[in-house]
């Protein structure tokens, strides 16, 4: 059998070619994985482009306010305060009751924002559910004020208060989440003059490999 | 043919039946033959970049109804004339009487099934909002 000689220097050539080669297609594999990435950029907070996630997101408390403002302005129980003058809101308590935390201004700020803005409503900042004024500051002002003028302020004609619950459920791969927020305006008389409800069900497959 | 040529034939018909039996997933809907509603329709301006879109989210109706208290209620009635489930999202922007935008609604995400009707409301964010614009998008 003849064995072909391969001359050394032609040999060294090959193998150098070939180490090149590979370098060569390391480098545009490690070129397309870094193009891969993407800087950060802004996306509108409002707008489609969120990212969605299972768990709850900034959109989905910002739906949840728009979807309850438009149910309460379109109600038209805001209308029944006899005058010209807004009605004043207090806003009591919201309570988390999903795992997750997240600070609840999130969905009463931006509602109580919306109504602000609707000319319809005017809110507290001196009485909230916990017993403390939120603006500690504007309530000795207040006090001060009714001191001086031995007038007393006007109390609240509403009270916002409400709930986040959150339900699971899990079917093979699948996951379900539902995030349901309540809503219940309450007049002096302590009766509910208006409640809505707004649910937000999320559903994700597991990948067959891995988590 | 032989015996695996027919088994791979049934397979990969027994897969396409299925998976076009979960996608081509339509709604049957019912309603009054004459309704009763006072409708008060607005006359639109459309501007349609996505066809694939405008075929699963068609607009059919505008209507629109004052609140208490003078906010502009606005109803958009679509219907997806495909036999496919599609994902949207709509944004309502609302201007007052000069033009001006007043506000730009959050984007709510949305699922039409094939053959499917949706009404699609939003409420003006104040009395003074007197015009607006509807943006559809595929998600």
């Amino acid at each position: 059998m003849n064995i072909p000689i391969i001359p050394m220097d032609r040999l060294f050539s090959q193998r150098m070619a070939w180490a090149s080669g590979r370098l060569a297609g390391l480098i545009a594999v490690a070129t397309l994985l870094s193009a891969c990435g993407s800087n950060p950029k802004y996306v509108e907070s409002s707008g489609p482009d969120t990212l969605v996630t299972q768990n709850i997101n900034i959109q989905d408390f910002s739906m949840a306010a728009e979807r309850m403002v438009n149910s309460l302005l379109a109600s038209g129980v805001l209308e029944k305060k006899e005058g010209d003058e807004p009605a004043v809101l207090a806003v009591s308590r919201v309570v988390n009751n999903t795992g997750q935390h997240f600070d609840m201004d999130l969905l009463t700020k931006q509602i109580r924002v919306s109504l602000n803005k609707s000319g319809k409503v005017l809110t507290t900042t001196t009485l909230s559910g916990t017993g403390q004024a939120e603006d500690p500051l504007a309530k000795e002002m207040k006090d001060r004020e009714q001191f001086r003028t031995g007038k007393k302020a006007p109390t609240p004609d509403y009270s916002l208060s409400g709930k986040i619950i959150e339900t699971q459920a899990r079917l093979n791969r699948r996951r379900q989440t539902t995030y349901t927020f309540q809503l219940a305006l309450t007049d002096k008389r302590g009766l509910a003059v208006w409640e809505d409800q707004e649910q937000f069900t999320k559903q994700s497959k597991r990948p067959a490999i891995g988590w | 043919m032989n015996k695996h040529s027919s088994f791979l034939i049934v397979g990969i018909a027994v897969v396409s039946a299925s998976i076009l039996g979960t996608s081509c997933r339509t709604a049957n809907t019912v309603q009054r033959k004459e309704p009763v509603a006072q409708h008060e329709p607005i006359d639109s301006k459309r501007v349609n970049t996505d066809s694939s879109l405008a075929d699963a989210v068609s607009v059919v109706g505008l209507r629109k109804a004052t609140a208490p208290g003078g906010f502009l209620r606005v109803q958009l009635d679509v219907v997806n004339r495909t036999s496919r489930a599609k994902r949207f999202t709509y944004q309502f922007t609302w201007f007052d009487e000069k033009g001006i935008r007043i506000k730009q609604g959050q984007a709510m995400h949305a699922r039409i099934h094939g053959g499917q009707f949706r009404s699609l409301t939003s409420t003006a964010p104040t009395p003074k909002a007197k015009d607006f614009r509807v943006t559809l998008l595929e998600r």
